[in-house]
């Protein structure tokens, strides 16, 4: 753990009934770095992450934020600087895409009205959608509500963001338009901690890559190493089958 | 004098009579709503000890259990001695408190079609609990419940004709003065006050569909 | 954050219902007059006005004792309820004197007489002996002395009638002539009245004898009400007002002595009467 990690996780455990789904995961995080985390389904990569915005209540371990840990009271001001991406977008569904990148940067930041439209606009271009912010969210792809759901956290001006399986829920031929603004923005110096299973974002953008099966971190590295060299017998496995897939 | 000279002469006081029943209607429609909304919130998001949910289910099965005439009954003599209230008062909190029991259920069927991930978003987002639902839960939940409240609605302005049990006088009352002042005459009497209560019901439903087009957002609720 | 919000909106139906709730028990004046209004000739709503022999006679009673009053209207089955309860002072309808009221309210002198009578529709076939057996569907006013009495005197025994029970008996009427049922049971003066009225009804017979019609007041009479009303009545009676009020709604009725027929089982009738010392069984 260097003294510029921005996220740092300790040791985080949780147990859903039987069955204990994070083991003791650690990892750190520094300004600017993107970890993707890869695995088989149910591995706990979903679990992890929400562990580290308390989504999911972690049992023991730590998580801490620019050296502030986080805890049930300060969890409103750590989840502002959070930004989250889920699988299903959760655009509010009520509301045109202006109006979900700005609602939570008035009602929780106390941003002006007229600032946030401002940058609501900023972030919509980002994501190339700056003629959508009219539209309701039915009315837009699959790709569109991701793009527009990056956007809204991205205005939230957040210090780290997490993606939860950002492609998932989208059509194949959707999935590059996503994939295409995560590169973008681990390009431009993002910090992100990114579940996923596009691997050719986890080698393009990736600064490491951790590997995780069964509650545990079987094995992390810089993708170079892990997709080339893995170590692990189930790393490869599981990039083998992975890699025929895609 | 003819039947068809005193409905003129008389039509004034069915009108006074309605607008008794419209302000009942509206009185008891938003004790209800204040109420019932209230209820519905805590016992969707507020704590979960019995000591504050069972009240709730056992207010719910009292109001929704007990024919509204004896409610009227209890509120007007039963709370004689603890609350002496007007024939108008206790039909507007018997109505409203009953009404708040509909509602509430309503309310909380409409906030639980709300798709979770939307409060997971907000929440996500650092929004609190509090505000989660005011501004993301609440307006989705309102366009859910607009359907069946307009039911509620409707079936409202017919319970405001009971009140007239515990001396209210209202349409239904005004009525009756008419029909026993011309000693008969039933069917022409009622069949003009079942038209003024048929007018109130269409514009309150044409209101209330007008509301549900003005909030419609292309796509939402369609899943 | 969201207990407060519940809170606020608890805290406001509550005051609400404090907004709601007047203080009225403080006040003594003016006296509330509970009255049935759709039972012509005794109370009844004209034109937004009430009228009525009950209602012109207790406006000249209350004049006359310097009371203050106002009136107020519930259904017939709910006045003796209210009186009970405090809603009203005084009841002030064709009200006639039962041994069972008595037990929970107190009667003034009585001020009227009637008796009770079969009704039949116009051309009906019926007598006063079939219209009230054999199958025969009979319509009374829910909580009326004469529902009181069928239930009493007739369901017990081995005659085969049903019993329709009706908040007015203008609808009771109504649904005799279309044939829901077959008879009511009526007083005679409101008989008369629907006769006179055209309605197209018969009085087939009488059934009763000598039912005292009369004000009340709450039981043990607390706020002194008897001694006020029972000299009131007489008085209105003697100066020959009350037959005016009478005739000016039944012209051609022949008023009986006040205070008529005084039934023992009635203890406000008990020597000394209140206001009438020299009156009393």
């Amino acid at each position: 753990m260097t003294d510029t990690a921005i996220l740092q996780v300790e040791n985080i455990r949780k147990r859903f009934g039987d069955a204990e789904v994070l083991k003791g995961i650690s990892f750190s995080l520094n300004r600017g770095e993107t970890k993707v985390v890869v695995g088989p389904s149910g591995s706990g990569k979903s679990t992890l992450l929400r562990c580290i915005n308390r989504l999911t209540s972690p049992d023991s371990g730590k998580v801490l934020l620019a050296e502030e840990e986080v805890k049930e009271a300060n969890i409103d001001s750590i989840r502002s600087r959070m930004g989250f991406v889920f699988q299903d977008f959760n655009l509010f569904a009520h509301l045109t895409v202006l109006d979900n990148i700005r609602i939570c940067q008035t009602k929780v930041k106390g941003v002006a009205h007229d600032e946030a439209t401002q940058r609501a606009y900023h972030e919509l271009e980002r994501v190339g959608l700056s003629d959508r912010g009219g539209a309701y969210p039915a009315e837009l792809s699959g790709g569109q509500q991701q793009r527009v759901s990056i956007a809204r956290a991205l205005a939230m001006d957040p210090v780290v963001m997490l993606f939860d399986e950002p492609t998932s829920a989208l059509d194949p031929e959707l999935t590059g338009e996503v994939v295409k603004v995560m590169q973008q923005l681990a390009e431009e110096g993002m910090t992100m901690v990114v579940v996923t299973h596009e691997m050719s974002f986890a080698r393009q953008a990736a600064d490491e890559v951790i590997f995780m099966e069964g509650g545990h971190i079987v094995e992390q590295g810089a993708p170079d190493l892990l997709f080339s060299r893995a170590s692990n017998e189930r790393t490869r496995a599981f990039l083998n089958v992975i890699a025929e897939n895609g | 004098m003819g039947i068809y000279e005193v409905l003129v002469r008389d039509f004034p006081f069915l009108l006074k009579g309605l607008g008794v029943a419209l302000i009942l209607l509206a009185a008891l429609l938003v004790i209800g709503f204040v109420l019932g909304l209230a209820m519905c919130l805590i016992q969707l998001y507020g704590p979960r000890t019995r000591l504050v949910q069972w009240p709730l289910i056992a207010y719910e099965r009292v109001f929704r259990g007990i024919p509204i005439i004896i409610m009227l009954f209890i509120f007007y003599y039963g709370l004689a001695g603890l609350l002496d209230i007007t024939s108008f008062a206790a039909a507007i909190l018997a109505l409203g408190f009953r009404s708040a029991a509909y509602q509430s259920q309503i309310f909380r069927s409409a906030f639980q079609s709300v798709p979770t991930g939307q409060m997971t978003a907000a929440r996500a987002m650092g929004m609190s609990k509090t505000r989660a639902i005011r501004y993301i839960l609440f307006p989705q939940a309102m366009r859910y419940a607009i359907g069946p409240w307009t039911n509620e609605f409707s079936s409202e302005i017919k319970e405001t004709s009971l009140a007239y049990v515990i001396g209210v006088v209202e349409l239904t009352r005004q009525a009756h003065y008419i029909i026993s002042s011309t000693q008969g005459n039933v069917l022409i009497v009622f069949a003009v006050v079942a038209l003024m209560y048929f007018i109130v019901n269409k514009s309150g439903n044409s209101l209330l569909y007008g509301l549900e087009r003005k909030l419609a957002v292309p796509g939402f609720g369609k899943r | 954050m969201l207990k407060s919000l519940s809170v606020k909106l608890l805290a406001g139906t509550g005051a609400l219902i404090m907004a709601l709730s007047t203080p009225t028990s403080f006040a003594q004046e003016p006296y509330t007059v509970g009255v049935e209004a759709s039972f012509p000739p005794w109370a009844y709503v004209e034109a937004g006005e009430y009228k009525g022999i009950a209602i012109d006679a207790m406006r000249a009673i209350a004049e006359d004792a310097g009371l203050e009053i106002e009136f107020k209207d519930l259904p017939f089955p709910s006045l003796i309820p209210a009186l009970s309860a405090g809603k009203i002072d005084i009841l002030a309808t064709g009200l006639t004197v039962t041994e069972e009221r008595s037990e929970v309210i107190d009667f003034t002198v009585p001020w009227w007489e009637t008796n009770d009578v079969v009704v039949v529709p116009k051309d009906s076939d019926k007598n006063v002996f079939t219209a009230v057996c054999c199958g025969a569907r009979v319509g009374v006013q829910g909580g009326s002395s004469q529902q009181a009495w069928m239930e009493e005197n007739v369901i017990p025994s081995d005659i085969d009638i049903e019993l329709a029970t009706y908040d007015s008996y203008i609808i009771a009427i109504n649904d005799m002539t279309t044939g829901r049922i077959d008879s009511v049971i009526v007083d005679d003066t409101s008989a008369q009245e629907y006769v006179a009225a055209g309605r197209p009804v018969e009085i087939a017979g009488k059934i009763f004898i000598r039912a005292p019609l009369a004000l009340a007041v709450s039981k043990g009479d607390p706020k002194g009400l008897l001694s006020r009303l029972n000299p009131g009545i007489v008085q209105l009676a003697d100066s020959g007002e009350w037959q005016k009020i009478v005739h000016e709604y039944m012209p051609d009725i022949t008023v009986p002595p006040v205070p008529s027929h005084m039934p023992e089982f009635v203890d406000t009738y008990q020597k000394p009467v209140a206001g009438l010392p020299e009156l009393g069984n």
